[in-house]
């Protein structure tokens, strides 16, 4: 009888003889292959937790330093001053990174400099502004731009790109109104999200917005399941964009067999039709989770998938007893879709 | 003689070449982007290690979760919107049907495969709805902590033949709720118990929960080799014996000294399981976050009555000294795990 175990997964000695045994690399490349993991071996790029740890420091630390600038009155509530000031700190923190290389008081510093850097430089915009969403949105899309190529630090340049992610949403919905834009901004982030993935999927330069974007859209389609402003948005349209970047991440990157791609497919296109774009963009989140072999991004997903189902149904404006006749109805098709994909790995001779 | 196909799942054995590490599509792309493999190889690559067998487990896995938790979903709503036209026979009859069915699916598939245990699980959460019912067509008056420690009993020997980690943690969290609904509605009003027992015996427990699963894990029981369940326990017993400590550290009263001393107990062996015999970077990385917490915490206590605005510059120097030496410590014991195993990047790590 055969059946399905879970084993172990495969090294990268194992592939490198499987493509050997293949013909597909010559002796030359599994000698640099060999040098190249060594080296991966004592680098060292630190853990997603670490990264959080640094994050927590710079963040709290930018409180204390903020409150004392106020406390201390070395700058009051002058627009000139905060941004002035707020600028001053951010080049002190681009400085201080610059000098720090593996120093991790150093940037961690530095990057609580340009953390309250940045939040006296928003404060003075927004006093400036008369708290005009446009020009804040448009200060933290002008910051992003610039400190990017300068700031080289993993963390600052996810943090400033889920800034702007965040404005943009906010200033979608309260500025620009209309469903429209709000479609359009997803469509845009799916866009690009694709463009990163495509050309330069495992890049450490553009990997911060990778991340940003993966982990920005979901969080973004939360007015799906909640008011905001009374806007009435259909979101339909996200729906449609999201199942054909969902149909494109299938077919471009997962590259599974057909049978696979096609349950999948149908579970998203049956949730896609009967729930809100932020299950859409969940689902996503797993599957790009999974396939890249990333824990955080599939338990962010996790998180964020039954968020989805309960508001959305919660939401919904219709008698109980329908509700929940959708929903079952919905969980009885992805049973079925499971039970489809189980009768074709058992017609290959492979039992579950 | 039982064949059987192999599927991913992590490899925690020690390693001993340089390319002895198991592969992510993450490397196989950085390879090809360095050029030591074309195109074709890199998909040939691809395709050996993400095999459709393992899209199928995962996906699988995640059709069924989902399924059931929506179908589940769709009960509680009918039931809501139903609840005052039925009769209470009519009740009884749909929980008890749903428990004997799942019991049914469970008897007929087996509890040692993934749908059977997914039924168990639901059987196990009707069970407490049934009490709910019971409860209010009877109108018992019992109090909520009744109905929690009946369902934990009631259960308690699916849990202990289920095999199931989801179960366990259930089970464990109707506990944990029983004993702090019991504390907060009978002791601590009746002045018969402090808070701190409370804290004090739900840390034990859990303790004791966690103690379980290492040694399940160390003999290789299948079903316990999941990491982030273990994590959540460990989080849970922090969080219980930081609330007390805290307290102390801030208003340093007798009865608080008890859970601080059991705290500092507690670190101080976890940090040696997990740094030198466990090996695990993510749980010592919790035990060294709620470290620096209360050195925060012990910190504030020093400064801000003694200083003024100054004090807020200092305070905040202290945290990136904190945290900073938190992050440095666990980055250069990381590095020492990765030389003694030979080993290189794992999940925990991305």
């Amino acid at each position: 009888m055969m059946k399905i175990k879970p084993a172990r997964r495969l090294t990268v000695k194992e592939v490198v003889d499987h493509l050997r045994v293949n013909d597909l690399i010559s002796d030359k490349n599994v000698e640099d292959i060999t040098g190249y993991t060594r080296g991966l071996r004592t680098e060292t790029s630190s853990p997603w937790y670490i990264k959080i740890l640094h994050a927590l420091g710079a963040w709290i630390s930018a409180v204390f330093f903020i409150a004392f600038i106020f406390e201390s009155k070395i700058i009051t509530n002058d627009t000139t001053q905060l941004i002035v000031f707020g600028i001053a700190l951010i080049a002190a923190g681009v400085m201080i990174n610059f000098k720090s290389k593996e120093s991790i008081f150093l940037g961690q510093f530095a990057l609580a400099l340009s953390t309250a850097g940045h939040v006296l430089v928003l404060m003075g915009v927004s006093d400036w502004s008369k708290h005009e969403i446009t020009v804040i949105f448009g200060a933290s899309i002008v910051l992003c731009l610039i400190l990017y190529p300068l700031y080289n630090n993993f963390l600052h340049r996810f943090l400033s790109c889920f800034l702007v992610l965040g404005l943009a949403v906010i200033f979608v919905l309260s500025e620009l109104k209309g469903s429209l834009w709000v479609h359009l901004l997803v469509l845009v982030e799916a866009v690009g999200l694709g463009l990163v993935m495509k050309k330069r999927p495992y890049s450490d330069y553009w990997a911060p917005v990778f991340y940003a974007l993966i982990l920005g859209i979901p969080l973004q389609l939360f007015p799906s399941v909640f008011s905001f402003h009374d806007m009435n948005i259909t979101w339909w349209p996200s729906n449609v964009i999201l199942i054909a970047a969902l149909l494109g991440l299938y077919l471009g990157k997962i590259r599974g067999n057909k049978e696979t791609i096609i349950v999948v497919l149908l579970a998203s296109a049956v949730l896609g039709v009967l729930s809100s774009p932020g299950l859409l963009a969940s689902i996503g989140l797993l599957v790009i989770g999974y396939h890249l072999q990333k824990s955080p991004l599939v338990s962010a997903g996790l998180v964020l998938f039954p968020f989805y189902i309960f508001f959305f149904y919660n939401k919904m404006d219709m008698r109980l007893d329908i509700k929940s006749g959708i929903l079952a109805a919905t969980g009885l098709v992805l049973l079925a879709l499971r039970f489809y994909l189980g009768r074709i790995y058992r017609s290959k001779g492979v039992q579950s | 003689m039982v064949d059987s196909i192999p599927i991913g799942e992590k490899n925690d054995q020690p390693s001993n070449g340089s390319m002895d590490f198991p592969v992510g599509p993450s490397i196989i792309e950085k390879l090809h982007q360095k050029g030591f493999l074309s195109d074709k190889a890199r998909d040939s690559a691809v395709q050996k290690i993400g095999s459709s067998l393992q899209w199928w487990h995962w996906t699988g896995h995640l059709l069924l979760f989902l399924g059931t938790a929506l179908i589940l979903a769709g009960i509680v709503f009918f039931f809501a919107f139903n609840w005052a036209k039925l009769g209470p026979f009519f009740k009884f009859i749909l929980v008890e049907a749903g428990i004997l069915g799942c019991m049914a699916g469970v008897f007929l598939i087996g509890s040692h495969k993934i749908v059977g245990k997914i039924l168990l699980l639901c059987a196990a959460l009707l069970v407490g709805v049934f009490l709910a019912v019971f409860g209010q067509v009877y109108q018992t008056g019992a109090d909520a902590f009744e109905l929690f420690t009946g369902w934990a009993l009631l259960i308690t020997g699916w849990v202990a033949v289920s095999s199931f980690a989801a179960l366990w943690v259930m089970w464990l969290t109707i506990v944990n709720t029983a004993l702090i609904l019991y504390f907060a509605q009978v002791l601590i009003p009746n002045e018969i118990a402090h808070e701190n027992t409370l804290f004090i015996l739900l840390s034990v427990i859990n303790t004791a929960a966690l103690v379980f699963s290492h040694m399940g894990r160390s003999r290789k029981w299948e079903w316990l080799e999941s990491t982030w369940y273990r994590r959540l326990i460990l989080s849970s017993i922090l969080t219980y014996l930081s609330i007390p400590s805290i307290h102390f550290i801030l208003e340093p009263e007798i009865q608080y000294l008890l859970p601080l001393i059991i705290m500092i107990l507690f670190l101080t062996g976890s940090f040696s399981y997990y740094r030198f015999y466990a090996k695990d970077l993510p749980s010592l990385t919790l035990v060294i976050l709620t470290l620096c917490i209360l050195i925060l915490f012990a910190l504030a206590k020093l400064i801000f009555p003694h200083t003024q605005e100054i004090g807020l510059l200092i305070y905040g120097f202290s945290v990136i000294v904190v945290f900073g030496s938190a992050s440095y410590w666990i980055r250069e014991t990381s590095r020492k795990m990765k030389t003694v195993t030979g080993g290189g990047k794992n999940d925990d790590e991305n």
